[in-house]
Formats: C-alpha cells, sequence, structure tokens
C-alpha cells in the first residue's frame, strides 16, 4: 500500500498537468462551434485529451502527460484538418479554419431494400447494384418482382409495365430499353412500381388500371449523363461504338444514341417499342408493318444474340421532351436505323399429314437489308383538370432481302423488296363540361406497301407455266390503305359507379393490286391478278360501367358494334358484303383481399375479322415455296376469353407470388384445307366449316430476395396448350400442341467480391395429330455466371451457358464460354474491358421447332470464337 | 393485425376528439390533421441508426427495434425516427385533402406503427439548444435544453464498425451508464438523441443495462430538408413539465383519451421506459 503513495507521488511529478487552450475562428473570423480539438500521443495515435469548441468558439484542454511534445489535432466537417506538433505545456493556441468539402463513402441502409406507399413499391438501387453493373436495367434484374425478357420487356408480377417514367416523364414511350440499357445505375435513387397505375390523370380516381408504370427517380434534379462505349476486336474486324449521352432536368429532358456494331450486338433492339397503346389496341388500328412476301428463314436461335447474329449496324437515335407553359409538354422521338445480317445454316423440315411425313432439306444463305426512320411528335397535357394529346408519326422502311437455297437438287434465288411507309396522327382529348367529362378522338392514318419477291429459277410451273422450266417468277404487291377512328365520350362519376358512354365511327379503306410475272411474258390470266377494293366500316357504341368501393373493382364494358364490309375485285368479278352486328361484353374484377393479395378476373366476349392479307382471289406467292389464294368468304371469329390472376407481393419480405390462369376459346367459320406437296410446297385453301381453337394458359412465378443471404431466388412456369382442326392433305386433322416452360434462378452475394448468377430453364414440347402422339422435344439451358471484383478495380466475370436439345434422332449438347476482365479507374468512372467469347469456339447450333404440323429442326452457323476490347466511360 | 390494434384505437380515439364523427358503420373519414413545418437547413449526411429498445422495463428480454436517423446540416442537426419523417411527408401530402379515408389511414398507420423512437430533437449548432418534440396524445409538446455536457472517460478499446475505427467511452447520465463508441476519422462531435461531446461521431451507443441500443447501420449523403414542425397548437412547455405528463399519461391513459368509454376499458397502464430515467 505505500507502494501505491509512492508511486502517486513519483507520478505526479513526472506526468505533469498542462493546459491548452485558444479559439477557433473561420477565415471570415467568425467562431467555429464544434470543432473537436485532440492531443495525441504521435507515436501511438492515443488519444491524451480533446475538448469541444464552445459556442464562442473557444477550447479548453487540460490533460497529464509524460511525453516531451504532443501532436494537437483540430478536425471538423466541412473543414480542412489541422496538425501542429507542440511542446508538452500550458499554452494559448487560436486556430483558423479553412474550408474543405467532406464527403463521406455512403453505406447503405439495410433495412430499406423496399418500401411501400400505397399504390407504389420504392426499390433502393444501392442496394440491389453490384459492382460489375453499369446501367440500370443491370440492376433491376436483380430486384424481386421485376423480370426482363430477352427482348427488353419490363414485367413486374409476370405482366409487361405499361409506362416508363425517368422523373415521371415519359420521354421514350415504349422505347424504353433505350435508357434502361444506357442509364448509369449511379445516377438512380429508386426505382418505382405504380402499381395500378393509370396514365391519364385526369381519369385516375374515375377509370382503374390493372397495368403497372415503372418510375426511375433520379438523385440529382438536373443531370447531364449517360455512357460512351468503343470497341474493336477481331476476327474478323470487329467493332462497338455506342454514345448515349442523356440529360435530365426538370423542364427538360434529352436522350441521343449513335450506335454501331458488327460484333452480334442487335441495337435495333433498344428503339423497339416495348409497351402497348391501350387506345389503338382496342380499335384495330395496324400501322405496324406487314410482311406480305417473304424468303426462307432460318429459325434463329433462342439465346443472347452475340453468340449468333452476323450484322453490321449503324442506329442514331434523337429523343427530346421539353416542357412549355400551361402545363404543355412537347416530345419529339426519331431514329434511323441502317443494318445489314445475314445468316447461314441449313434446315430439316418434316411435315406430318394424318397419312404420311415429308421432309424437306434446305441449306440457306441469306441477306437481310434495313433502312428505316421513325419520327413521331407529341404534344401532350397530362393534368387533373384536362388531357390532351397529339401525335404525328412517320415510318418508312426501305427494307430488302436476298437468300440462296440449295436443295440438293437445284439452287433457288429469292430477291425480295418489302417497302412500308406510314403516315398517322391521333388526336385525343378529355376535359370536363359541367360535371362530365368529355373525350374526343381521331385517329388517321395512310399506309402504303409496295412489295415485290423475285424467285429464279421459276416454281410452281404447273400452274404458271404448263409444266415447262422456266427462269423467274416476281409476285409485286401494293397495298394502300387509308384508316380512321373517331369517337366521342361522355364520361361522369356517380357514387361509386363511374360511367362512360362512347359512340364512334371506323373506316378502313384499302386498295390491293397485286400481279406475278414470269420471264417470258407469258400472260398468265386473271387468276394471278389481284384487284382488290376493301372497304369496311364500324359504326360503335360503348356503355363502360366501373364500380368501385373499397377494396372492390369491378368495370363492364358493353360495346355494340355495326360492322360493314364491301370487298370487290374488278378484274375477277367477284365481291361479297357482310353486315354484322356485334355485341362484345367484358367483365373484370379486381379484389384487394388485403395488403398483400390482390385477386382479379376477367370474362369477354370478342369477335374478329379477317383483315385483307386473309382475302384476296387470286394468286399470291408468299414465298418461293408457298402460293396462296383465299377465294372464300370473309374469315369471321368468336373468341370467348376467361382469365383469372392471383397476387401476391410482401415488400417487407422481399416476396412476391403470381398465378394466372387464361383460357380462350375461337369459333373460326372457315377451315383451312392445307395442301402439302411432295416437294415440301403448300397450297393453302379455305372452305366454310365451323371449328374451334382452344387454348389454356397456366404460369405462375415467385420471387423471393433474401436479406440475410444476399440473395435472391426466382422461379416461373408456363404451360401452354392449344387443340384444333385443319385439313391436311384433304384428311382432316385435330391439331393438339403443348408446350410447357420450366425456370428459376438464383442471384447471390457469396462475399462482397464474389458473386454468382445461376439459372435453368426446360422447355418441353410435344403434339398430337390424330390421336398419334409426335416425338417429345426437350430444351434445357443452363447458365452460371461468376462475377469476381477484386481490389475494386478489377473485374472478372466468367460465363457459362449450356444448352441440351432433344433432336429428330439425337440428342444435341452446346457449350459457350466467355470472359471479360475490366479494369475501371475509379475516379475518373473509366472501364477498360477485354472480352473473349466463346472460347470454346462452338460454330453451329442445332435446335427444333415444332409448328402447327411440322417440326423444323435448324443448323445454324454462330459467330466464332472472338477478342474484343473495349473503353468505356460514363459522360 | 394486432401489431396495429393499439395504434388503431389510439388513432381513431385521438380523431374523435377533433372531430365527433361517429365511427360506427359506413367508410371512416375524417378531415386531415393540420401540417406545418419550418425549413431550418438541409442536411449533408445523414446516419442511420438501427434503434433496439425495451418498451417494458419488466420486460427485458422483449425488445423491438426501429431506424433513426441523424441529419447533419450547417447551421443545424436533426434526429428523429425514419418513420416519423416519412409520417410527416404522408400527412403533408395528406393535408391537402379535404377528407381521408381508409386509404390514407392505412398509409399513416403503415409508418406510425414503425415509429420507435418518439422523440425528434433539433439542435440549433450555434447555440447548441436542443429543441425537442414529442407526442402526448392527442397534443404535440416542444421543449428547449441545452446540450448536456457529457465528460466521457476514454477507454482503451478500439474495433471497427461499418469499417470505421472506433475508441470506447464511457460516461453516466441521466441515471444511466452509457457506453459508446465514436470514430475519430468522422469529425463530428454528435450522436443519437443528445449525445455528443466526443471528437468524433457516436457509432453505437447502449446503456448498461441494454435498454437502448444504437448501431449506426447506414450513411448517405442526400440533401433532404432538415424541419421542425411548428403548428399552432404545439404546446410549449419544459423539460420537467413534459416529462411529468408523459408518466402520468402512461399510468392512466384514459385520462388523456376522451373517447368513448367502452374503448377505454381496454387501455390499462402503459408500461413506461424513458431514455431519460433523470435529469
Amino acid at each position: 500500500m505505500r507502494l501505491v503513495y509512492v508511486f502517486i507521488i513519483i507520478s505526479n511529478i513526472i506526468f505533469c498537468q498542462n493546459t491548452i487552450e485558444g479559439n477557433l475562428k473561420d477565415k471570415y473570423n467568425n467562431v467555429v462551434v464544434g470543432s473537436s480539438v485532440t492531443i495525441t500521443d504521435k507515436d501511438t495515435g492515443k488519444i491524451i485529451g480533446y475538448a469541444i469548441s464552445d459556442e464562442i468558439g473557444k477550447y479548453k484542454i487540460v490533460f497529464t502527460s509524460s511525453l516531451k511534445t504532443i501532436e494537437l489535432k483540430v478536425m471538423f466537417i466541412g473543414y480542412k484538418t489541422i496538425t501542429e506538433t507542440l511542446l508538452n505545456k500550458t499554452q494559448t493556441k487560436n486556430y483558423t479554419l479553412e474550408e474543405q468539402s467532406f464527403e463521406l463513402k455512403e453505406v447503405i441502409v439495410k433495412s430499406e431494400k423496399i418500401s411501400v406507399f400505397g399504390d407504389t413499391i420504392n426499390y433502393n438501387v444501392n442496394s440491389f447494384s453490384n459492382k460489375e453493373d453499369r446501367s440500370i436495367g443491370d440492376v433491376l434484374k436483380r430486384m424481386p418482382g421485376i423480370e426482363i425478357k430477352n427482348d427488353g420487356t419490363i414485367l413486374y408480377q409476370g405482366t409487361p409495365i405499361n409506362k416508363y417514367y425517368i422523373e415521371g416523364l415519359d420521354l421514350l414511350e415504349g422505347k424504353y430499353n433505350l435508357a434502361n440499357e444506357n442509364l448509369p445505375h449511379g445516377e438512380v435513387l429508386k426505382v418505382q412500381i405504380l402499381e395500378n397505375h393509370q396514365p391519364i390523370k385526369i381519369l385516375d380516381t374515375l377509370e382503374f388500371s390493372n397495368k403497372a408504370a415503372l418510375n426511375i427517380r433520379l438523385k440529382k434534379n438536373n443531370i447531364f449523363t449517360g455512357q460512351a462505349e468503343l470497341g474493336s476486336g477481331f476476327s474478323p474486324l470487329l467493332w462497338d461504338v455506342n454514345i448515349t449521352p442523356m440529360l435530365f432536368s426538370k423542364k427538360n429532358q434529352m436522350l441521343f444514341s449513335y450506335q454501331t456494331n458488327n460484333t452480334g450486338s442487335d441495337a435495333a433492339s433498344q428503339v423497339k417499342s416495348l409497351t402497348t397503346d391501350d387506345i389503338s389496341e382496342r380499335f384495330e388500328n395496324n400501322d405496324s408493318k406487314t410482311d406480305w412476301l417473304s424468303i426462307q428463314k432460318l429459325q434463329a436461335p433462342d439465346f443472347s444474340d452475340q453468340r449468333w447474329l452476323d450484322n453490321n449496324v449503324h442506329l442514331m437515335s434523337v429523343n427530346i421532351l421539353t416542357k412549355l407553359k400551361k402545363d404543355y409538354e412537347l416530345r419529339f422521338n426519331s431514329s434511323y436505323l441502317n443494318n445489314y445480317q445475314q445468316e447461314d445454316g441449313f434446315s430439316q423440315t418434316l411435315f406430318f399429314t394424318a397419312s404420311d411425313t415429308i421432309s424437306l432439306f434446305e441449306s440457306k444463305y441469306n441477306q437481310f437489308y434495313t433502312n428505316s426512320i421513325d419520327a413521331d411528335l407529341t404534344l401532350q397535357k397530362n393534368t387533373k383538370k384536362s388531357y390532351l394529346t397529339n401525335n404525328t408519326k412517320f415510318k418508312g422502311y426501305w427494307d430488302g432481302q436476298n437468300g440462296i437455297i440449295d436443295n440438293n437438287i437445284t439452287e433457288i434465288r429469292q430477291k425480295l423488296s418489302n417497302r412500308f411507309f406510314s403516315f398517322s396522327n391521333q388526336f385525343y382529348t378529355i376535359f370536363p363540361l359541367g360535371k362530365k367529362l368529355i373525350t374526343i378522338n381521331s385517329n388517321l392514318s395512310f399506309n402504303r406497301t409496295p412489295q415485290s419477291l423475285t424467285v429464279s429459277p421459276g416454281q410452281f410451273e404447273n400452274i404458271l407455266n404448263e409444266d415447262e422450266n422456266f427462269n423467274e417468277v416476281t409476285q409485286e404487291i401494293n397495298l394502300k390503305s387509308f384508316y380512321s377512328n373517331t369517337f366521342l365520350g361522355f364520361t361522369k362519376g356517380l357514387g361509386y359507379f363511374t360511367f362512360t358512354n362512347k359512340i364512334g365511327l371506323q373506316i378502313e379503306v384499302q386498295d390491293l393490286l397485286s400481279s406475278i410475272n414470269i420471264d417470258n411474258e407469258r400472260d398468265l390470266g386473271s387468276e394471278f391478278f389481284n384487284n382488290l377494293n376493301w372497304l369496311r366500316n364500324k359504326a360503335y357504341f360503348i356503355l363502360n360501367t366501373q364500380f368501385r368501393k373499397g377494396d372492390w373493382q369491378i368495370g363492364l364494358e358493353t360495346p355494340i358494334a355495326f360492322n360493314s364490309y364491301k370487298i370487290d375485285d374488278e378484274n375477277l368479278i367477284q365481291s361479297q358484303m357482310l353486315n354484322r352486328t356485334t355485341f362484345e361484353p367484358l367483365l373484370t374484377v379486381n379484389y384487394n383481399i388485403n395488403l398483400f393479395w390482390k385477386l382479379t378476373a376477367s370474362s369477354g366476349l370478342t369477335n374478329s375479322f379477317g383483315t385483307i392479307d386473309k382475302l384476296h382471289y387470286a394468286y399470291i406467292l408468299n414465298n418461293y415455296r408457298n402460293l396462296q389464294r383465299i377465294n372464300s368468304v370473309l374469315p369471321e371469329n368468336l373468341n370467348k376469353k376467361f382469365g383469372v390472376g392471383l397476387y401476391y407481393r410482401n415488400p417487407v419480405k422481399s416476396l412476391f407470388v403470381n398465378f394466372q390462369f387464361n383460357y380462350i376459346n375461337k369459333k373460326n367459320n372457315l377451315l383451312y384445307e392445307n395442301e402439302i406437296l411432295t416437294d415440301g410446297s403448300l397450297e393453302i385453301n379455305a372452305r366454310e366449316n365451323e371449328n374451334f381453337r382452344l387454348t389454356h394458359i397456366l404460369s405462375g412465378n415467385a420471387s423471393k430476395y433474401f436479406n440475410d443471404l444476399n440473395s435472391s431466388l426466382s422461379i416461373n412456369s408456363n404451360y401452354f396448350s392449344q387443340s384444333y382442326n385443319l385439313s391436311l392433305n384433304n384428311l382432316p386433322a385435330d391439331i393438339i400442341n403443348n408446350n410447357l416452360r420450366l425456370g428459376s434462378k438464383i442471384v447471390t452475394n457469396i462475399k462482397s467480391f464474389l458473386s454468382l448468377e445461376y439459372s435453368n430453364t426446360y422447355l418441353i414440347s410435344y403434339s398430337t395429330i390424330q390421336n398419334q402422339e409426335k416425338q417429345k422435344t426437350i430444351q434445357h439451358a443452363s447458365n452460371l455466371k461468376m462475377n469476381l471484383n477484386l481490389y475494386k478495380k478489377h473485374y472478372f466475370g466468367i460465363n457459362n451457358e449450356y444448352i441440351r436439345n432433344s433432336l429428330f434422332s439425337e440428342n444435341n449438347l452446346n457449350f459457350f464460354s466467355d470472359i471479360i476482365y475490366r479494369y475501371t479507374l475509379d475516379k475518373k468512372k473509366i472501364d477498360f474491358e477485354v472480352q473473349w467469347l466463346n472460347i470454346l469456339n462452338t460454330k453451329n447450333y442445332r435446335t427444333i421447332l415444332v409448328n402447327d404440323y411440322n417440326y423444323i429442326e435448324t443448323n445454324y452457323r454462330l459467330r466464332p470464337t472472338q477478342l474484343l476490347f473495349k473503353i468505356r466511360f460514363t459522360l | 393485425m394486432k401489431k396495429y390494434l393499439i395504434p388503431l384505437i389510439f388513432f381513431f380515439l385521438s380523431i374523435n376528439i377533433l372531430n365527433s364523427q361517429t365511427l360506427i358503420g359506413g367508410t371512416p373519414s375524417f378531415p386531415p390533421s393540420d401540417f406545418n413545418s419550418k425549413d431550418l437547413d438541409t442536411s449533408k449526411q445523414n446516419f442511420f441508426y438501427e434503434y433496439t429498445y425495451v418498451r417494458n422495463p419488466d420486460e427485458k428480454l422483449k425488445k423491438r427495434t426501429a431506424l433513426t436517423v441523424l441529419q447533419i446540416g450547417t447551421n443545424f442537426s436533426k434526429f428523429s425516427d425514419y418513420n416519423s419523417l416519412k409520417l410527416d411527408s404522408v400527412q403533408e401530402k395528406q393535408s391537402n385533402l379535404k377528407r381521408i379515408e381508409k386509404n390514407e389511414i392505412t398509409q399513416q398507420l403503415n409508418y406510425r406503427t414503425k415509429i420507435g423512437f418518439k422523440i425528434t430533437a433539433v439542435k440549433d449548432l450555434s447555440s447548441n439548444k436542443f429543441s425537442i418534440q414529442s407526442k402526448i396524445p392527442s397534443n404535440n409538446y416542444q421543449y428547449e435544453i441545452d446540450q448536456p455536457k457529457l465528460n466521457w472517460k476514454l477507454e482503451e478499446e478500439y474495433r471497427t464498425i461499418l469499417d470505421f475505427n472506433v475508441q470506447k467511452a464511457t460516461v453516466f447520465y441521466s441515471g444511466r451508464s452509457w457506453i459508446a463508441w465514436f470514430a475519430i476519422s468522422i469529425p463530428i462531435s454528435s450522436g443519437p438523441y443528445t449525445f455528443n461531446n466526443l471528437p468524433g461521431l457516436i457509432l453505437e451507443l447502449y446503456d448498461d443495462q441494454k435498454n437502448f441500443h444504437f448501431i449506426l447501420n447506414g450513411i448517405n449523403n442526400e440533401i433532404k430538408n432538415i424541419y421542425i414542425r411548428n403548428e399552432d397548437n404545439i404546446i410549449k412547455t419544459s423539460r420537467s413539465k413534459f416529462l411529468n405528463t408523459e408518466k402520468s399519461y402512461h399510468e392512466r391513459p384514459d385520462l388523456f383519451l376522451k373517447g368513448s368509454e367502452e374503448n377505454l376499458k381496454e387501455l390499462k397502464k402503459i408500461p413506461y421506459n424513458p431514455i431519460d430515467l433523470k435529469y
């Protein structure tokens, strides 16, 4: 005990107590409050004493230390740290602090991955992104409940989204892939799913919607971003350029893109529209391109384009949206595509007739040229008080295709020009008048389809040239169409009900000219010339009643339409008229069982009538082995549809599940008689004979994110079955096609630097013709992707793909491997990348397709092994 | 549903006072509560703390968790429950509506039920004064206090939290022994609630009985408004008066809620475990 006293006395001598005090100011002479001043042992870094500056900027540290010198540090957020070595003695030290910005590395809050706000589900992008991700699309794939198909379509709970907004604005409409694949995910704060999204704000409380929209919330209000990518490689000489700058501000949004490559990446898919416009969908407006004539193509493999697409593409896209005064916004979207693709391979087709199996071998080499312009100008006002949109569109396609077929007997050359031009305008407005809403709509469109197909040597000698061989046959087609749809609507809300009445008229005028010419200019007669005039009118009245109360939403649509068709061919002196009154009720019911469960059901009747390509009195050579005329009555179908869906979403548990069942019963007035000739060529005739086509579709999807394991699991299944009747070589055939798809995907982050993606898909198809079971075909595809991030700068991606196909006589295994190495300069956000694709140099891919009454086995030539170097930077 | 029951009763009861509309039959609907706030600053950093607490001191093993956030601005900082900020934004939106119905109430309950830390503490960084706001049904209260002068004892213990090196410090304050882990590399002398006065941000804080536990689980640099609610009906008081009222509310909640008698019979004493045991 005495010793302790001695020690205390000694230590008091050695450890003398000192005080350091002073004032802190900034360079404007303001006092600095709350700054810490520490005194540390320079060698060990141990804190000996500290103080926090008070309200007048004063600090005072009383401390005891035996050290000769001490280190004083003044540290405060927003200011430069001051370090000074001082003698260990009592002293006064005043400091002036210099400002310096302080950026803390963000750490993601785990519990806020997904949150719900009414009908909005928020996904925190940081929580789902991995280091190897570049675009927002890369991150979306990992979010539970969201799925991206191969073509870029985004599904939420198994259903395509109806809008892709960026900060609430619809810059790209259906062409959202442009943003999804090029917007750096680092700019995105969160992704929102807007359930039951009604895009027209004035109808928000009046007309419910079952569709979900997606909204991208950015971190900043004004940003200029995008990415630029330059790549080159071999062999052959490869290039890959993608420059996509974009700008988002409160008033303006812009996205430009220039892309060119010959590496098999299908840039054209980025300007493909992936949403359907509800309004035009219901009114049978068809301003999309129809190819009347075709060359024989190969069945393209159903995996990544980069393995097989032999292309040379240039794409330019301009998208501008600007907000004008009085809530109007003006949008301009335009793209130009110049695309060359070629394909090489052979196919073996088996035609099953009731009595026989016909086999056809074709070796094919095809070239496709696309030259197209797409321009779209929209003026829109979308507020809670009124809605107005005027949309003008122009589309022009100058497309051509060449094909060479070798069927082991002759070489057949096909040359196709399939051009298409369309100009359309839609005006649509909703405004209140008293207690009612008035809707006015006007659609106009003009299309022209000049197409031609030349085949040499001439085919169908028996019909075209009295069994004599000849050099060349040319099919010319020119279709001109005019379409208009005008309606007036009244909407009124009454308690829980909303009533909408619409009265309208559709007019379609078409003029089809076609001719078949052969090289010796023989007069073939009127059977080979169409001069068809087509007039279709549809006057309609629609009463739409919607009921909404609590968790129930019920809608009943009862359209009555008077359809009239007048079709005549002057040359052939053939004509027909048809008048039909149709009633097409549709009942939809949505019920929110609770916060998590939702049930939907719908049932309805629709009629459809044949379009002009389903009725022509003279022959048309659709492709080299298909000569077709349909000189019967107009096809009429009556569809009965029924569907139910059950949806579960629990964002707290990150669990999303849905089941859907759909049944369609289609009654046709015509039975198609297919005559397959021994050389595989086909003649189709239609006969009046009532028949039915039944379709059953059953699907189920589930996805879950496991917080503790940092992993997500999704499983999906789809069963499709269709049964119908045909006449095959004069014998009736009952055909049943069945398809079953089962898939699963696991994404797991094992360590912060290592993640794995593993997916499996089984596709099983089989058909029965006249109770005779045909061979089952099974495809199993499996994909394992490993992402390795080392020292923040190095990324290795290893991708292994395995596809097993059961073919006619054997099983076929395909293996693919790719390696990607990426070096990132973090500060400048520049990536240097090396890709070695198809390491195993797999050259061919064999696959099988089950059609109506044929199986087509295709051998497709793939891209060889290739090495690609890329530089990518964020703009 | 049980989780929602108590807040739901409270919600309806407090509404009943404002608006004597009967809730029996029909869809409940009432006018939204006022929303008024004053923007003080914007945050430069937001620190998220997972908050685990014992609601009933007699059942120490039953713990609840919530998410709290410390927003650091230039002139002000604010510590609050993350979901109370969310609730504020919902109430702000709904304050423009004429009446709120089931959907709106569900939206509110969604956040209300997740609130674990019921106090909002706004600090004026130049004067070191806190404005504390809290609710005792069915009123909001506010009082001012000076920043407590905590005399921490630094310990020779080090570890890491979210990759930050932290040092241990202890203090006895407000009737409890507190253990803090602070990061000298984050030169912000602040922490959860009113805890401060360490030469670095407090990343973890708990009392030795583990009644209250805050631990950092996220940081972001998002710019958010730092505001204080300033409706006219907020009762301005002192700390001691507030704590007395709060205590009596937990003992006799029925006196505070003027609902129908049958409803109130259900309300027994509410367990009381304040973070400031003595002051």
